[in-house]
């Protein structure tokens, strides 16, 4: 269906957003061009494998929602004077210069095709501003992402630029749309910076959210994902290290059942010298659920005395439930410190049996075999509230298990 | 308070315990002595309900009922408790939440109300000096990280939390220094009363020294083959076990 991309994209050009934006304009061009040649994923694709992607894809048209804002999110209650918070929409009619500075150029174009489409046809998102040397003390709580459409795929895009020597954390929580949801989201922070990024995924949905992270010299980036729901749930997170100093963590819980999948996959590149990436992915797979974790630590010539760990560990809680997990280093530079592990396995009896000779049932030590097993994750949340809420939401899903 | 009567156990068809028997009263101290490999562990983990092991005979009740019918949780609510020769690591269950809702499980079991959080945090304080634990210990992951000498002093601080009627010490000695040695020692002599009982399964005399025992078996080959009082764990010591296996030996091709 190739060339239906074209007349697609041709039919709706001049309704898109920031269509007088000639690096935009531009950057959904290339983007058409990758469509046509890439095409839509599919199990064949390496990247691809194991995903369920080919039958969620199935007969799904693109569902091009230039025309009406189809995004139903107030963000009035997030206003406030220390930062910017609007509609990606907003934030192109009115020009602002970050668009024009870092709206496309961190996904790139060059990408998959899930990316590319996202690029060609999105009209909305989020817009996240953070001026330099600016510590948000609160967390930004951004409000669940309604999207009034009628099936299809659907391409929020969301951008977040945190300023020089500024600090902020952000908390989302997931979409809710009959349709699948092509998320893009690209987050540039700058010299000195820190962001924490908490993402709560807890709604009966498909999604593909594709994060592109640039990260400048001495920055701090943690995210931390929780899975608790969701058909099918593709998280690609990347992250790019392009200057000395930085730290990347990354971070996920997942506990899934009935036929869902979760699909966690990382790409780090160290550009630079002395950096660290920290990735801790944990989870539970319950009935006929799937897992798929591939993460990818990539560290370039140049990238000396950097230090990546990785490790990702499962419990499978049915014999029907699956998990495939791949790690993937690729190491040109002499001196660094990399490790990986990965582990698949039932609940420890013999700490079951520890617990039931305390006088703990046999339900209830189970529980907290497997909430501890989520701690590790959840313990790197530095809001003690939304922690908290993150906590109670586990339980009660562990509790759905008994 | 038990009774034993030719308990036999397997584990994946290796007959391991071949008749055990043993009878302990309140206020008695028994102490369990063998070479490896002879079903000392094998009995405490039986008695304590691990499920790999397979009763092919015999008896044991607890206070008239039948213990080998009892789920693990509930002889520990009847007051049985297993310290652990290798106590389990359990990373992100926290040392404090696990005690409080082991304790309040097994009083909710004994019709007691359970204790509201100050009331816990209260005895647990009492405990910690009884058995000279550092505080730090109770704030982290059961076991985690914990050395050996402290992992031994945190199951004897858990019996004085839950303060059973029979407490089995598996090789409670095993992995210790002097030092942890006596201080796990006076932990388990403080809490001895005339209510309750302690059988210490040991390959050595020396904790024999700091918790003297009214009566020592030697089991050897699955059987208990000879019982006596103290000074025969000092003949243990002074002759080994060869003698047993010399004496005791032909009972193995019967």
């Amino acid at each position: 269906m190739a060339e239906d991309y074209r007349s697609l994209f041709e039919g709706h050009r001049e309704s898109q957003p920031g269509v007088a934006c000639a690096t935009l304009s531009h950057a959904r061009e290339n983007s058409v061009l990758e469509l046509e040649s890439l095409g839509l994923p599919n199990n064949r694709l390496e990247y691809w494998k194991y995903s369920r992607i080919g039958k969620v894809l199935k007969g799904l048209e693109v569902n091009v929602n230039a025309n009406d804002d189809a995004l139903n999110v107030d963000l009035g209650h997030l206003k406030d004077e220390q930062f910017e918070i609007s509609s990606l929409r907003e934030a192109i009619l009115a020009n602002h210069p970050a668009i024009e500075q870092y709206l496309t150029k961190l996904a790139g174009t060059k990408n998959t095709g899930l990316t590319a489409l996202n690029t060609a046809f999105f009209s909305n998102g989020i817009f996240i501003h953070i001026p330099d040397n600016t510590i948000v003390e609160e967390p930004i709580r951004l409000p669940n992402q309604t999207w009034n459409v009628d099936g299809g795929i659907i391409h929020p895009r969301n951008l977040i630029v945190v300023g020089k020597n500024s600090s902020v954390s952000i908390i989302s929580q997931t979409n809710t749309a009959s349709a699948l949801i092509n998320t893009v989201e690209e987050i540039h922070i700058s010299e000195n910076a820190e962001l924490k990024h908490y993402v709560l995924q807890d709604t009966d949905i498909s999604q593909v959210t594709s994060s592109f992270v640039v990260q400048k010299r001495d920055s701090r980036y943690t995210k931390v994902t929780t899975t608790l729901n969701g058909t099918f749930i593709r998280n690609n997170v990347n992250i790019h290290l392009e200057g000395t100093g930085c730290e990347a963590n990354l971070y996920g819980y997942y506990h899934i059942n009935n036929k869902n999948q979760v699909d966690n996959h990382t790409i780090v590149e160290h550009k630079e010298p002395d950096c660290v990436s920290n990735e801790l992915y944990v989870g539970l797979l319950d009935d006929n659920a799937s897992g798929i974790f591939n993460g990818r630590v990539w560290v370039h010539q140049d990238a000396q005395r950097t230090n990546a760990f990785q490790s990702n560990k499962n419990i499978l809680l049915s014999d029907n439930a699956t998990m495939n997990t791949k790690p993937e280093l690729e190491i040109y530079a002499d001196d660094v410190k990399c490790s990986h592990g990965a582990t698949i396995g039932q609940v420890d009896q013999e700490a079951l049996f520890y617990l039931r000779s305390r006088g703990i049932p046999e339900n209830i030590a189970m529980s907290m075999l497997l909430q501890g097993f989520s701690v590790e994750v959840t313990d790197k949340i530095a809001d003690a509230k939304f922690k908290h809420e993150v906590v109670e939401m586990i339980l009660q899903k562990l509790g759905q298990h008994q | 308070m038990l009774v034993v009567k030719d308990l036999k156990a397997s584990v994946d068809s290796t007959k391991i315990l071949k008749g055990i028997n043993l009878e302990v009263k309140a206020g008695e101290v028994h102490a369990i002595m063998g070479p490896n490999g002879s079903g000392k562990s094998t009995f405490a983990s039986v008695l304590a309900g691990r499920e790999e092991y397979e009763i092919t005979g015999g008896s044991a009740t607890f206070y008239g009922e039948d213990l080998l019918d009892l789920s693990p949780e509930d002889r520990a609510r009847k007051g049985l408790f297993l310290a652990f020769q290798y106590p389990i690591e359990i990373p992100g269950v926290n040392t404090t939440n696990f005690l409080r809702t082991s304790l309040n499980e097994v009083r909710k079991f004994n019709g007691q109300e359970p204790l509201n959080g100050a009331d816990f945090l209260k005895l647990m304080k009492e405990k910690m000096k009884v058995i000279e634990i550092d505080k730090s210990l109770t704030k982290r992951s059961v076991n985690e990280g914990f050395s050996g000498g402290e992992k031994k002093k945190s199951e004897i601080f858990q019996m004085a939390m839950l303060e059973p009627k029979l407490c089995i010490l598996d090789e409670t000695d095993s992995g210790l220094d002097i030092d942890a040695l006596r201080v796990v020692a006076d932990g388990v002599n403080r809490l001895r009363n005339k209510d309750n009982a302690t059988v210490i399964i040991t390959h050595y005399q020396r904790l024999l020294d700091y918790i003297v025992p009214d009566f020592v078996h030697i089991i050897y080959d699955g059987r208990i083959v000879k019982s006596g009082d103290k000074s025969l764990a000092l003949t243990l010591e002074e002759r080994g076990y060869d003698w047993i296996k010399e004496e005791f030996g032909e009972m193995t091709e019967a």
